[in-house]
C-alpha cells in the first residue's frame, strides 16, 4: 500500500538547475527547468552538507534525470543522476559564468507560469549551456542567441528583416523593442534606433541561429546587438532581467 | 491574522532567512507562552549584537571593536590572507588550526541571479589591503560549490597582475556543500594541499 502511494507521488523528469535557494540549516530549495513538468521548485535535504549524496549534481546549471516526490508544499528530490555537468567548465570562465546566470533567470521568468512551454524552452537552455561550456562560440553571442530564441518560443519573436508591424518587405534600419524589431519608414515611432546594417543581420544570424555568419561578427556590432536584445527582453518581460546587467562583455574593441 | 503585536513578531520571525510563515507562526507562539526571563535574554541578546557587534574595519569579520581579534593578533602572519564568503567560515578555518595568517570576509559569493555581483562584495577592500607589501599569498577559501568556485575564478584572474602568490583550497574538499560543514581534518587538508589558482 505504502509502495503505491510512494509510485503515485513521485515521478521522473530531466532537469537543469536554474538556481539555488539555502533553506534553513543544510537543505536547498532548487529550482529546475524539466523537459515535460516545466518549473519545478524541489527541497533537496541536507544538499549544503559536504557529505550529501547528492553532491555537486544541484548546483545551478547542471542536468540530471530526477525523480520527484509530491511534497506537501513544494516537490522533494528524492534522487538526482547526473546527465551532463556543465558547471566546472562554466566557472572556470567568469563571463561563461555571468552568461549562464544571465540565461538561467531568463529562463526561470520566461517559464514561471507556462507548462506547455517547457520541453521547447528545455531544450534551448540545454542546448546554450552546453555550447556555452565547450566554448563553441563568444559567450555574449551565446546569451543574445538564447534569449531571442528563448522569447521567440514563448511567442514574441521578433523580425529581422521584414517590418515587425506593417510586414512590408525589408531590409528596413530602425528598431523598436515595442513593435517587435524591425520596422519600416512608415511604422517607425519617432527617437527609434538606427542600428548599423551589419547589427541587424547579426541578430537574424542570431535567431535563426546561423552561427556561420555570427561568429565572425565585429565586436562593435555584437555590443549594439546586446542593447537591443536586452531592450526587446525587458520590453516583454515587463522587468529587466537582473543578472542581465552582470554580464561580463568582451570590450568593443578600438 | 492575528492582532497587533503578535502579529508583527510573526512577521518579523518570517522575515528571517529558512523561516516560512508556519514556522514563524510556531516560534512567535512558542514565545509567547515561554518564560519570560529567558525571552527576555533572547531580545537583550539581540540588541547586543546589533549595539556592540560591528565589522572589523580591516577584513569584515564580526568584531566588537574597529579591528577584530585576528587583525590586532602580532602573533598572525600578516604574509598570508585567506579569503571566505562569510564570518562563519573564519570559524570553520579557525577550528583547523592550520592556518595562521589572517583572513579577509567577502561577504558572500558571486550570484548574478540573487543580484550579488563583484560590487556587491568588499573586493575594493581587499586589494586596498595588497597595497600593503606585507602580503605576499592570498589563499582563496570560498565554499567548494559553484557560486564560491565562480568567485575564486574571478579573484584569481583579478590578482594575477598584482604579483601575489593566489592559492585555491585543494580540490579534495567535497564538490556542492558549504564550507562550515567540511569536517576539520578534510578541510586543514585541503588548506596542507592548496594548489595555485592563476592558470
Ligand atoms: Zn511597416
Ligand atoms: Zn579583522
Amino acid at each position: 500500500m505504502a509502495e503505491t502511494t510512494f509510485a503515485a507521488r513521485s515521478y521522473r523528469d530531466d532537469g537543469v538547475v536554474l538556481r539555488t535557494h539555502r533553506l534553513g540549516e543544510a537543505d536547498r530549495i532548487v529550482v529546475f527547468l524539466t523537459r515535460r513538468h516545466g518549473q519545478v521548485r524541489a527541497v533537496a535535504r541536507g544538499v549544503r552538507r559536504t557529505s550529501s549524496r547528492f553532491g555537486a549534481r544541484l548546483e545551478p546549471f547542471m542536468v540530471a534525470d530526477l525523480q520527484l516526490v509530491h511534497g506537501r508544499s513544494l516537490e522533494v528530490v528524492s534522487q538526482a543522476v547526473a546527465r551532463a555537468s556543465y558547471g566546472a567548465s562554466i566557472v572556470s570562465d567568469y563571463a561563461r559564468y555571468t552568461v549562464a546566470a544571465a540565461m538561467a533567470e531568463t529562463a526561470e521568468r520566461l517559464t514561471a507560469s507556462d507548462t506547455d512551454a517547457g520541453p521547447a524552452q528545455y531544450q534551448l537552455l540545454v542546448g546554450a549551456l552546453a555550447a556555452l561550456s565547450r566554448g563553441a562560440h563568444e559567450p555574449g553571442l551565446i546569451l543574445d542567441s538564447y534569449l531571442l530564441r528563448a522569447l521567440a518560443t514563448a511567442g514574441w519573436a521578433p523580425s529581422f528583416t521584414d517590418c515587425a508591424r506593417c510586414g512590408g518587405a525589408g531590409p528596413h534600419s530602425a528598431f523598436s523593442a515595442a513593435l517587435g524589431g524591425i520596422v519600416c519608414p512608415g511604422c517607425r515611432p519617432p527617437g527609434s534606433p538606427a542600428p548599423a546594417a551589419e547589427t541587424v543581420a547579426l541578430l537574424a544570424a542570431l535567431l535563426s541561429g546561423d552561427w556561420a555568419a555570427a561568429d565572425p561578427s565585429e565586436p562593435v556590432h555584437r555590443r549594439e546587438a546586446a542593447g537591443l536584445v536586452a531592450a526587446y527582453a525587458q520590453w516583454h518581460l515587463e522587468r529587466a532581467v537582473g543578472s542581465l546587467r552582470l554580464v561580463e562583455r568582451e570590450p568593443a574593441g578600438p | 491574522m492575528y492582532e497587533g503585536a503578535v502579529q508583527d513578531l510573526i512577521d518579523e520571525l518570517g522575515r528571517l532567512p529558512g523561516i516560512g510563515p508556519k514556522s514563524a507562526q510556531r516560534l512567535a507562539f512558542h514565545i509567547l507562552e515561554a518564560d519570560k526571563d529567558d525571552m527576555m535574554r533572547l531580545a537583550a541578546a539581540i540588541t547586543g549584537v546589533k549595539e556592540r557587534v560591528k565589522f572589523c574595519q580591516v577584513c569584515g569579520n564580526v568584531s566588537e571593536q574597529d579591528m577584530c581579534s585576528i587583525c590586532r593578533d602580532p602573533r598572525r602572519d600578516a604574509s598570508v590572507i585567506c579569503v571566505v564568503e562569510e564570518s562563519k567560515d573564519v570559524l570553520a578555518v579557525e577550528r583547523t588550526r592550520a592556518f595562521r595568517g589572517r583572513y579577509h570576509v567577502l561577504g558572500g559569493a558571486i550570484n548574478p541571479i540573487a543580484g550579488i555581483g563583484p560590487d556587491q562584495l568588499r573586493i575594493r577592500e581587499l586589494l586596498t589591503r595588497l597595497n600593503d607589501d606585507a602580503v605576499t599569498e592570498i589563499i582563496i577559501a570560498t565554499n567548494p560549490n559553484l557560486e564560491g568556485e565562480a568567485t575564486s575564478t574571478y579573484l584569481a584572474r583579478m590578482l594575477k597582475t598584482i604579483g601575489v602568490t593566489v592559492t585555491r583550497l585543494a580540490s579534495g574538499l567535497p564538490v556542492g556543500g558549504d564550507l562550515e560543514y567540511a569536517d576539520e581534518v578534510t578541510l586543514g587538508r585541503a588548506f596542507e594541499g592548496r594548489r595555485s589558482a592563476i592558470s
